[in-house]
């Protein structure tokens, strides 16, 4: 593998072809097979326009430190066919030290792989298929991809018969013989020496932020769902689904997207903790559900995988670009709190975070995760459970006059499971006196206005509201999927650089939290705010909400293409200069 | 509604029905007037609030005179529906038709006129549909009682002019508040 | 339904204590008699039951009785009142509103509720009019009833929302007239005790808006039928409804939605274990 700063070391390969040539499945079982090997890695399918026949890919990176981004470049390219490839060319960046696995039965490779200078290697993927029983040409690229890669043998096998077992011994019979086929094909042609590292086991973790997000909602506490499909959340819905069930919970499908909203907020209001998630268009839809959970102080988290935008966007691309939605997208003035998980471990804790959130505070919880994060497939170390869970403050044993929206020092006040006698209140959007009366009265509507307010601002986050690294008159402040690129392009900076560099992944994007962040930027003299999006939305909120160094200057681009390390690199030595 | 046959010839009254249909007269009356006085109040129509509120309590008394009547006599347990009015309707039912927010002491007087009216027919009616003596007497007693209230009423009523044409007119629009 | 013992309230001790905003002489007036008629009568305990609105003058209700209500957003009571349901199916939930919020924004939602069959009561108070805000046409209005939003009249043929309930699966459908609250009471006691989705169109009356509907009480009359359990047999009575027939039109045999939150895990499932390589 190329060495990185340090030791760490990582490959980078990405397997292209026709729909139905099964790439992303040969990349799946490619990164099992890392995983067994005691490596990290991440996956990441990228496909055309059509449905079923385009071409698709699978981009991965391996290595063996926590894998959270791409690389710039890539060290493998395999094509099963090279059918329109060229749609894939910003996904695939390759060099004259690329090396190029094609089969020349399947077509020229395309010219811009040609005029980057790659090396090429041919491998008869359609004759070897054929002269096997039920022989596919994505196994026999596997297997020799996987000796380019260094991956053992029996960590793929392992891995064919974890990902195909469900399809019977027949199948994973021919399917190992193509592997060990191709395998065996690349051993004069790689140039590392296969090795399990050090550790290798299975007891790695290989999930997808859409299912991790699942695992935090359902370890916080969620017993009830609605679900809406929208590209790219659908999944986290799915997952939920049969889980929730065997918690003892239920997820109801919903008509639309403003039956979900309702429906979590009947839910929430009813006791049960509840959660939603969608995307841009469908967080559309829900702003007005999120005032009502607002004005009627009712606990619900809406989760949202945010993609290309504006309006339909790019469905299958990750964007950071619905951060304006989520903080100012509702009327009135509606206090509410918005975290964004940093990477796909992050999913579990921040996820489970806003269940937690949602219920003490009484408040809608929006969670900005984006396609990168949710529908990667990435090698983790286990998530240990943590003790944070959803936990309102009831209002028990009533005894005379309730008031629901009582004027509480910190803003929260009990609120009553119905079912518990003299609890009985009218829960609403309308303005409301504190015993919810509703009311359009001055000292009322500003009363409750200081109310919503006061428990969202003062209510104590501790420490999760950003992750800080390093130290030094330098920072930079980013979020979500960003972090994880931003923390590998750091880590490629020449040391002197990177010792007075200070990294601020937020995670709590509102409310703002001025004094958390006055101290930490305390003596940074320059700050970089680096996002992803066209009009640099978080850098106009922290411009909105905080004193920024005068040396302050931002790094966004839209999506679709995820940021790399390399631009970052290039950036921060240019900024980093005296 | 009224073009219904009614189920009030199904079988005769009971002593305990009788008391029970009495009674229910006059609490849901007391309930009707007590609601339509609120509502006055809300409109700050006041002088009809009172007349509301007044009526509301003779209904109360009235009810009172026919529990001390009915002494330890079981009364029936009925659902709503389960009564036997003359119409399908009781006769204290409000007609809502009748109610305005601007409606003058003239307007109230006739509705509540309407429904003594409508309570002394349903009791003489009874009184030729009791099971025993004991019963008719208490049901000719009660339109008795009723005769004599519709009479106060018209007394009452006859204290105010019918309304000009223009007695519903508002010079300010409706108020949209949702 | 109550697990315990019924209550022995009057109708009145299910009232709050807010005054209603509705114009003297509104039929919501007689459709809060009735409901409260109907829950006294059941038995029913005021903390188990949640009465969901949407927006409107009808969807005041929720507030103007003492049970857990929600006055939601326009449009959204029946999602709202599915959520409390699945989510807690002990309490009796009824979702209210009237014609615009319920069959003008609300439409979609009444398509689903009804399919999905979920076990509440849905009151929709019809006076064919948006009167909260002051008079335009509503799904249910005349095609030529004059409005300053639509001069002359809509033009559009009125939706039938018994026909669409039933068409849509409901399990209990059902027309009332605001006139006779001892009447809807019964009928709203049905439609409570009747398992999954019951729909209670109430004719209403709306006093400033509509006062040609005075009339109406001289229009309605009872269904000449018993209620029938064969869809196709209430379909063909609905081919000759007049608009003004009362009574319990249908009453299903279907399953209501069974998903609920049972709160015990079901299984022992390590979720963890999924995850690992």
């Amino acid at each position: 593998m190329p060495d990185q700063p340090g030791n760490s070391k990582s490959t980078s390969i990405a397997l292209v072809g026709k729909g139905g040539a099964g790439v992303i499945t040969a990349g799946e079982i490619l990164l099992i097979a890392a995983a067994r090997a005691g490596l990290y890695g991440m996956m990441i399918p990228v496909i055309g326009p059509q449905i079923r026949g385009g071409e698709s890919g699978a981009l991965l990176r391996l290595g063996n430190f926590p894998i959270n981004c791409l690389d710039d470049r890539i060290d493998v390219l395999a094509g099963i066919g090279w059918l329109h490839a060229e749609r894939f060319r910003s996904d695939i960046p390759i060099d004259a030290d690329s090396q190029i696995v094609t089969d020349p039965a399947e077509g020229a490779v395309p010219d811009f792989i040609i005029d980057a200078g790659a090396r090429i290697y041919e491998l008869e993927m359609t004759a070897l298929a054929q002269s096997i029983e039920g022989g596919r040409e994505n196994m026999i690229v596997l297997g020799y991809v996987a000796r380019l890669a260094g991956i053992p043998e029996f960590a793929v096998l392992q891995a064919v018969e974890k990902k195909l077992g469900r399809k019977g011994r027949d199948a994973i019979r021919a399917s190992n013989e193509c592997v060990q086929l191709g395998y065996g094909k690349a051993a004069g042609v790689s140039q590392v020496e296969p090795e399990a590292a050090p550790g290798a086991s299975d007891s790695r973790w290989l999930m997808s932020g859409n299912h991790a997000t699942g695992l935090g909602a359902i370890r916080g506490g969620i017993r009830f769902a609605a679900a809406y499909p929208i590209t790219p959340a659908t999944e986290v819905l799915e997952w939920l689904a049969p889980r929730l069930s065997d918690a003892g919970g239920t997820l109801v499908q919903a008509e639309d997207e403003l039956a979900s909203i309702n429906m979590v907020i009947g839910a929430s209001f009813a006791g049960i903790p509840s959660l939603t998630a969608t995307s841009g268009p469908g967080l559309s839809l829900m702003i007005e559900g999120l005032g009502l959970a607002v004005g009627a102080e009712i606990p619900i988290v809406v989760i949202d995988v945010m993609r290309g935008g504006p309006s339909t966007g790019i469905p299958t691309k990750p964007e950071q670009s619905d951060f304006n939605a989520a903080v100012y997208g509702l009327h009135g003035d509606a206090p509410h709190i918005v975290v964004a998980p940093n990477s796909v471990t992050d999913c579990v804790f921040t996820t489970q975070w806003a269940v937690h959130l949602a219920d003490a505070t009484q408040a809608p919880v929006i969670v900005l995760s984006d396609q990168f994060i949710g529908q990667t497939n990435v090698v983790l170390d286990p998530i240990p459970a943590i003790a944070f869970f959803a936990k309102r403050k009831l209002a028990e044993n009533i005894d005379g006059k309730f008031e629901r929206y009582a004027l509480t020092a910190d803003g929260i006040s009990p609120i009553p499971v119905p079912g518990t006698p003299g609890g009985q209140y009218l829960a609403g959007g309308l303005t409301h006196s504190p015993t919810a009366r509703p009311s359009g009265m001055v000292h009322d509507h500003v009363a409750q206005l200081d109310k919503r307010a006061r428990k969202i601002d003062d209510f104590d986050y501790g420490q999760h509201w950003a992750d800080i690294e390093g130290d030094g008159e330098l920072a930079i402040i980013t979020w979500g999927s960003t972090t994880g690129t931003v923390k590998e392009a750091i880590d490629r900076l020449p040391p002197e650089l990177s010792a007075k560099l200070k990294l601020i992944s937020l995670r709590l994007l509102l409310p703002a939290q001025p004094r958390k962040l006055a101290d930490a930027l305390k003596g940074v003299e320059r700050l970089l705010v680096i996002e992803q999006n066209h009009s640099g939305q978080l850098y106009r909120f922290l411009r909105a909400w905080y004193d920024l160094p005068a040396a302050t200057e931002t790094l966004h681009r839209p999506g679709p293409t995820v940021f790399r390390p390399g631009e970052i690199v290039e950036r921060l030595l240019d900024w980093g200069q005296p | 509604m009224s073009r219904v046959p009614s189920n009030f010839f199904a079988q005769p009254f009971s002593l305990g029905e009788l008391l029970a249909h009495a009674l229910a007269i006059e609490l849901d009356a007391v309930q009707s007037y007590s609601e339509l006085a609120e509502q006055m109040r809300q409109c700050g129509n006041d002088d009809v609030a009172e007349l509301f509120e007044r009526m509301s309590k003779l209904e109360a008394e009235h009810a009172s005179k026919i529990r001390e009547e009915a002494g330890d006599t079981e009364l029936p347990e009925l659902a709503p529906w389960e009564y036997r009015w003359l119409e399908l309707e009781a006769p204290e039912n409000i007609d809502l038709a009748g109610v305005h927010y601007l409606m003058t002491p003239y307007h109230a007087l006739s509705l509540a006129l309407d429904n003594e009216n409508g309570a002394l027919a349903f009791f003489e009616a009874a009184a030729d549909n009791c099971e025993d003596d004991r019963t008719r007497e208490l049901a000719i007693e009660f339109a008795d009682d009723e005769r004599q209230h519709v009479a106060w009423m018209e007394e009452w009523l006859a204290k105010f002019p019918e309304p000009d044409t223009d007695w519903d007119e508002d010079l300010d629009p409706p108020a949209a508040i949702d | 339904m109550s697990a315990q013992a019924p209550c022995k309230l009057k109708a009145s001790d299910y009232k709050s204590d807010y005054k209603p905003v509705w114009c003297p002489g509104c039929g919501d007036y007689h459709v809060l008699l009735s409901l409260t008629k109907a829950v006294a009568q059941i038995g029913l305990r005021p903390e188990e039951i949640a009465v969901v609105s949407g927006i409107g003058c009808s969807s005041r209700i929720s507030g103007y009785l003492n049970c857990y209500g929600f006055h939601g957003i326009h449009g959204r009571a029946l999602p709202l009142a599915t959520g409390v349901k699945v989510a807690r199916p002990d309490l009796t939930v009824i979702a209210a509103g009237g014609d615009g919020d319920g069959f003008s924004i609300g439409g979609n939602h009444l398509l689903h509720a009804c399919r999905r069959n979920i076990d509440i009561t849905y009151v929709v108070m019809d006076n064919e009019i948006y009167g909260m805000t002051k008079g335009q046409p509503s799904p249910t209005t005349d095609p030529d009833w004059d409005s300053k939003l639509a001069p002359g009249g809509t033009g559009i043929s009125p939706f039938h929302p018994l026909v669409i309930a039933l068409a849509s699966g409901a399990n209990f459908v059902a027309r009332a007239f605001s006139g006779d609250p001892n009447g809807t009471a019964r009928i709203l006691v049905d439609a409570i005790n009747h398992p999954g989705f019951s729909f209670v169109q109430i004719l209403s009356p709306c006093v400033t808006f509509r006062p040609d509907q005075k009339e109406w009480k001289n229009a309605v009359h009872p269904a000449p039928v018993t209620p029938t359990s064969d869809p196709a047999q209430a379909a063909r009575r609905l081919m000759t409804d007049d608009g003004f027939n009362i009574g319990v039109l249908y009453k299903g045999a279907r399953e209501p939605y069974r998903q609920a939150v049972v709160r015990e895990p079901r299984v022992e499932r390590d979720i963890d274990e999924e995850f690992m390589v």
